[in-house]
């Protein structure tokens, strides 16, 4: 090892000597020039994207022209579920202005019903009303929907910590209740089947939200096929009779083994099959995109997210879906709350299908 | 484009960036006096070599980003902006610690802080995989392992840089390894900051290599190891897939190693108030003193680093039981190996005590 009169001078060129701290605030400025460049063309994209978040749509729509704002507050919605009354409220005035009052008087309640649910304490009386005034476009429905929906508003408030709130409800403000907080509930006619359904009537529930506390319930006709285990619960159902063959849970939160399982399952279930899915606790840490492309078989849409990648971003939260095996991706009825949305917390959520003869 | 396509010319704009601008920053390190002069007995160079070769690589992740914006932009992740707001803090600190040498009891706290304010922009995961399979929820516990996780992995890559192309090597050799895991599972940002670590690397590698004309000093592998750490949680915050820490930390194993050894040393002499003083002890250091030329030093890390890389890819397929057999595996390997060092360590003094 050489001493430090070893050093060789040759490398140095003369240069006036100069304290430290100036060669060091000559370098910082020689490194924060061109990060100043960097900032100047990518910080507006980087803000950009942030506002393509899906929690910023809303402030993102508030910069676009009316139409485009429009858009992506109907994607938005449709998408993430915000359990947050400003993006309903923000769509139903420029519904209003187009003059579609339906849509718009309904986006007003969806706004109200958050509203309410975020105050402290909740107005149980008003969501009563609001629900009331909303049942009447499900009466015809509620005659056929069987014993789900009374199950899934009595599990759905007790998760709301409202326990005993809908006991007393009709059916069709069950319902109401349910589509208020944008859940997936059709009659009869479906998109991706060829025929319209005539089957039992089926309905899933989901309590998501990391906590096993929620539940989980997927009714076929009268029947719980579920248990309260964490994972994604999947039921086949045959779409003519309308009667389950096969049920399952997979802890896609625990162990990578269930994923695997759960793809030879999906995999194996014959084409055309009703599959019937809905989240209990969390069922997204070991969901790779293999299983992706498994659920995606029943219809199932992706989301894009930002970054540019698509996921079903349901799964590690509140998340329940009903599509048929081989069907288009997009046409299963698909319903999701988010964990949490500007500090809101998500809520549990239904998919139900009612057969053709419950269609008002 | 493709995604290969885009992996290539990344790997491509940030060598050849790196390789234009080496030179340059070697000069203006020569003329403000930036330089290395072997003054204890820690260095192993025997003449002043120049500092700052690692600010390319920060200039060049910056070009990086801006190109992904206007070529790619849909392969721009959110996350680049703050990897490269906090690796400029962090340049900022190296090259005052190149100039000045700052004490690492200043430095650490501030990389530290640095790191954990990552987990504010998505990096970390609240979930960890458990060795035996399942998953564990640790909320926000989450922000000290990344903290640490980055803080640490910058920390092994700098103490690694004792050698001429060792630290520059062994990140080259990861980015490879956890390239092609990452490539494997259709991870494409992961990718990205693994082809643009790959391409910087053997750029930087051109001047580095024994002879060196010229150090990437602390900037460089500060920011390295920051990019190399940071990357590593990038993925984790999508939710749907959570990459374990134990493929990095195979991949990492010569740095990460080295870095535990020296940390034990430190907590040795911490009763002498010695812990923050650094030391001669560090592997590369111990390789010399068996009698390994710089050259044979430096292959032998490479080979056990392109070893512990090919391992990696192979665990980063097998699922979680099998996993942790490998790990046990891996770990019987490190430890046999640490082993054997302080054997022949031992059988080289004693021959000295002898002829003495």
């Amino acid at each position: 090892m050489t001493d430090s009169s070893d050093i060789s001078k040759e490398q140095i060129p003369t240069a006036a000597p100069t304290a430290p701290w100036v060669k060091v605030v000559l370098l910082w400025l020689i490194i924060a020039l061109p990060f100043a460049l960097f900032n100047w063309v990518h910080f507006p994209r980087y803000q950009h994207q942030q506002l393509r978040l899906p929690e910023s749509f809303p402030a993102y729509a508030e910069n676009l022209p009316e139409d485009y704002a429009m858009e992506v507050l109907r994607q938005g919605v449709a998408q993430f579920n915000p359990p947050w009354d400003v993006p309903y409220l923000r769509l139903a005035a420029l519904e209003q202005r187009r003059g579609n009052d339906q849509k718009a008087a309904f986006l007003t309640a969806r706004a109200r019903w958050y509203s309410l649910l975020s105050d402290t304490p909740v107005d149980r009386e008003a969501l009563s009303i609001l629900t009331r005034e909303q049942a009447d476009a499900y009466i015809d429905m509620s005659r056929f929907c069987g014993q789900g929906i009374p199950v899934a508003a009595a599990s759905f408030c007790k998760a709301l910590d409202l326990s005993g709130l809908s006991d007393s409800w009709s059916v069709a403000r069950q319902i109401a209740l349910f589509t208020l907080s944008g859940s997936a509930v059709a009659a009869g006619t479906w998109q991706c089947a060829d025929e319209a359904y005539r089957g039992l009537p089926l309905v899933c529930y989901s309590g998501g939200g990391r906590d096993k506390r929620r539940g989980v319930h997927i009714f076929v006709g009268d029947q719980d096929l579920t248990s309260r285990e964490r994972g994604m619960h999947v039921v086949f159902v045959d779409a003519k009779t309308g009667t389950a063959f096969e049920s399952d849970c997979f802890d896609l939160w625990g162990h990578m083994k269930e994923g695997l399982r759960m793809i030879q399952v999906l995999e194996g279930a014959p084409e055309g099959c009703i599959g019937l899915f809905a989240v209990c606790d969390e069922a997204s840490v070991f969901m790779t995109n293999a299983m992706e492309s498994a659920l995606l078989q029943f219809g199932i849409d992706k989301t894009p997210i930002a970054g540019g990648e698509s996921h079903i971003i349901g799964l590690r939260s509140s998340f329940a879906a009903i599509g048929i095996k081989g069907a288009p991706s997009g046409t299963a009825l698909q319903s999701r709350s988010p964990e949490y949305f500007q500090g809101r917390r998500g809520h549990p959520v239904i998919c139900a299908l009612f057969p053709v003869e419950t269609t008002p | 484009m493709k995604p290969p396509l885009l992996y290539l010319l990344v790997a491509l704009g940030s060598f050849m960036i790196v390789w234009i601008l080496v030179p340059l920053f070697r000069k203006l390190a020569l003329y403000l006096e930036v330089v290395d002069a072997p003054t204890s007995a820690r260095k192993i160079h025997s003449r002043a070599i120049p500092y700052l070769g690692g600010l390319p690589f920060f200039l060049a992740f910056l070009a990086v980003i801006i190109g992904l914006d206007i070529f790619a932009p849909r392969y721009a992740a959110l996350e680049f902006y703050p990897m490269a707001l906090a690796g400029f803090f962090i340049v900022l600190l190296g090259i005052y610690d190149d100039v000045c040498d700052l004490s690492s009891k200043i430095k650490l706290p501030l990389e530290l802080l640095l790191c954990g304010a990552l987990y504010y922009f998505g990096f970390g995961s609240t979930i960890i995989m458990r060795p035996l399979g399942g998953s564990l929820y640790i909320g926000g516990f989450a922000i000290i392992i990344t903290a640490l996780w980055i803080a640490g992995v910058m920390n092994a890559v700098n103490f690694t840089d004792g050698l001429d192309g060792l630290a520059a090597g062994l990140v080259c050799i990861g980015s490879l390894s956890l390239f092609a895991i990452a490539f494997q599972g259709n991870r494409v940002f992961s990718c990205i900051l693994m082809a643009f670590l790959a391409g910087s690397t053997i750029a930087f590698l051109c001047y580095n290599i024994h002879p060196a004309s010229v150090f990437m000093g602390d900037a460089g592998a500060l920011f390295l190891g920051f990019i190399f750490g940071a990357s590593t949680l990038l993925e984790q915050q999508k939710g749907v897939a959570v990459i374990a820490l134990t493929i990095p930390m195979i991949v990492l194993t010569i740095p990460i190693l080295d870095t535990v050894l020296s940390f034990l040393r430190r907590i040795g002499r911490a009763s002498q108030g010695g812990f923050f003083e650094p030391d001669r002890n560090h592997l590369h250091h111990r390789l010399l003193a068996l009698g390994l030329t710089q050259r044979q030093a430096v292959l032998a890390l490479y080979l056990l680093s392109a070893f512990m890389g090919v391992l990696a890819f192979f665990l980063s397929g097998v699922s979680s039981p099998w996993r942790f057999v490998m790990l046990l595996l891996a770990g019987a390997i490190i430890v046999s190996a640490t082993f054997i060092l302080y054997y022949l360590e031992s059988r080289v003094s004693k021959k000295e005590e002898y002829r003495s």
